[in-house]
């Protein structure tokens, strides 16, 4: 199963989480208590993002394996991080984190309106995620398939 | 704990591992072009462009510097946006350096999005800035400048602001002008692009 959805700006915040664990029905959006878990998340990232281009140039970071968990992650070349936990059973979410970023660029980028960039906007606050219900039942269709 | 890596981002991408070669940019700029665009007719877009710039030359009060900066920004304001669904559509990693960024410029991002390829040209001894020229160009079709404006406007100079804001999202600060235009009676339409400097990446703030 999918553990949770992590999208991270080109300014390392997060501006998308959402977990899967408690109850497909009951899930939880933009968590005001994973804020700290974010953080680490994305420093793991980033730190091994950082060693495997060091090691090999030219290199990303595509998944990460645990002995309890594992993480799929894409990075685009505007440095839009979208990440994945899932238990072990899953061995290729790229083409889910494909599908992720077309609804994100549907979702958040087509819509004009929208200040795309959650931290550059008038008002700007440090909690401001992507609140769009659309865009967070599309995501959860690609999911829980 | 074990981590596998990949050159290729996505599957899809898989054939974008070597951005050198320009015959596969140019490649990529045509499959996207012929599979993954949707088409509108040519005509509603350059007369609904035209019907931009013409309402701002009124509201500005034929004032056509302001007129070529209100293009630059809302060029800009597209081109942040553009970036993401150029990504999106072509998955090209970074470029590793500016003569690969001109190729998929003119072949990828002008193939994918008006369905031209400018030639790029004029480059500087230090590799940091080139030229486009346009020896077509869909905003401008059927369009003549009026005589007060055909010293100072910069008819397309949406897409300068475009490629400013596109560049500015993968860490290239640029200066993007057009040189000269056709319409303004010049023999070539050059748009010059010019690299400042390469931004950084940003780093997540330290834990206090």
């Amino acid at each position: 199963m999918i553990y949770s959805l992590w999208i991270f700006d080109r300014h390392c915040n997060c501006i998308f989480d959402k977990e899967y664990t408690v109850n497909q029905s009951t899930s939880i959006v933009n968590s005001k208590e994973q804020q700290s878990r974010g953080k680490l998340i994305y420093g793991m990232v980033h730190s091994l993002k950082a060693m495997s281009t060091k090691i090999a140039p030219g290199n990303t970071l595509r998944t990460l394996t645990t002995g309890k968990y594992r993480i799929h992650a894409l990075f685009t070349a505007s440095n839009l991080w979208i990440v994945i936990f899932s238990d072990l059973t899953h061995h290729e979410l790229h083409e889910r984190l494909d599908k992720i970023y077309e609804l994100y660029l549907k979702y958040v980028v087509h819509n004009m309106l929208k200040p795309i960039d959650l931290r550059e906007s008038e008002n700007a606050k440090e909690s401001d995620k992507i609140t769009s219900p659309s865009f967070i039942k599309a995501v959860d269709q690609v999911l829980c398939l | 704990m074990n981590t596998t890596t990949g050159t290729s981002k996505t599957a899809s991408a898989a054939n974008t591992t070597s951005l050198a070669s320009s015959k596969t940019i140019k490649q990529i700029g045509e499959t996207v072009w012929k599979n993954r665009t949707v088409k509108i007719n040519a005509e509603l877009f350059t007369l609904t462009y035209g019907s931009i710039v013409s309402q701002l030359c009124q509201d500005y009060q034929r004032d056509f510097k302001k007129v070529n900066d209100q293009l630059f920004s809302m060029g800009y304001n597209i081109g942040i946006r553009l970036i993401e669904d150029f990504l999106a559509r072509t998955a090209i990693p970074r470029c590793d350096n500016f003569v690969t960024t001109s190729e998929v410029i003119s072949k990828c991002a002008f193939k994918i999005f008006l369905n031209i390829t400018p030639h790029v040209t004029n480059w500087s001894n230090t590799k940091n800035s080139f030229s486009l020229i346009f020896d077509e160009n869909p905003l401008s079709d059927f369009v003549e400048l009026p005589m007060d404006a055909s010293k100072e406007l910069w008819y397309s100079n949406i897409l300068c602001g475009v490629l400013k804001g596109a560049l500015e999202m993968v860490q290239l600060d640029c200066e993007v002008y057009f040189v000269s235009d056709v319409l303004r009676g010049n023999t070539q339409t050059e748009l010059r692009v010019k690299l400042n400097k390469v931004l950084k990446d940003e780093m997540p703030a330290g834990e206090d």
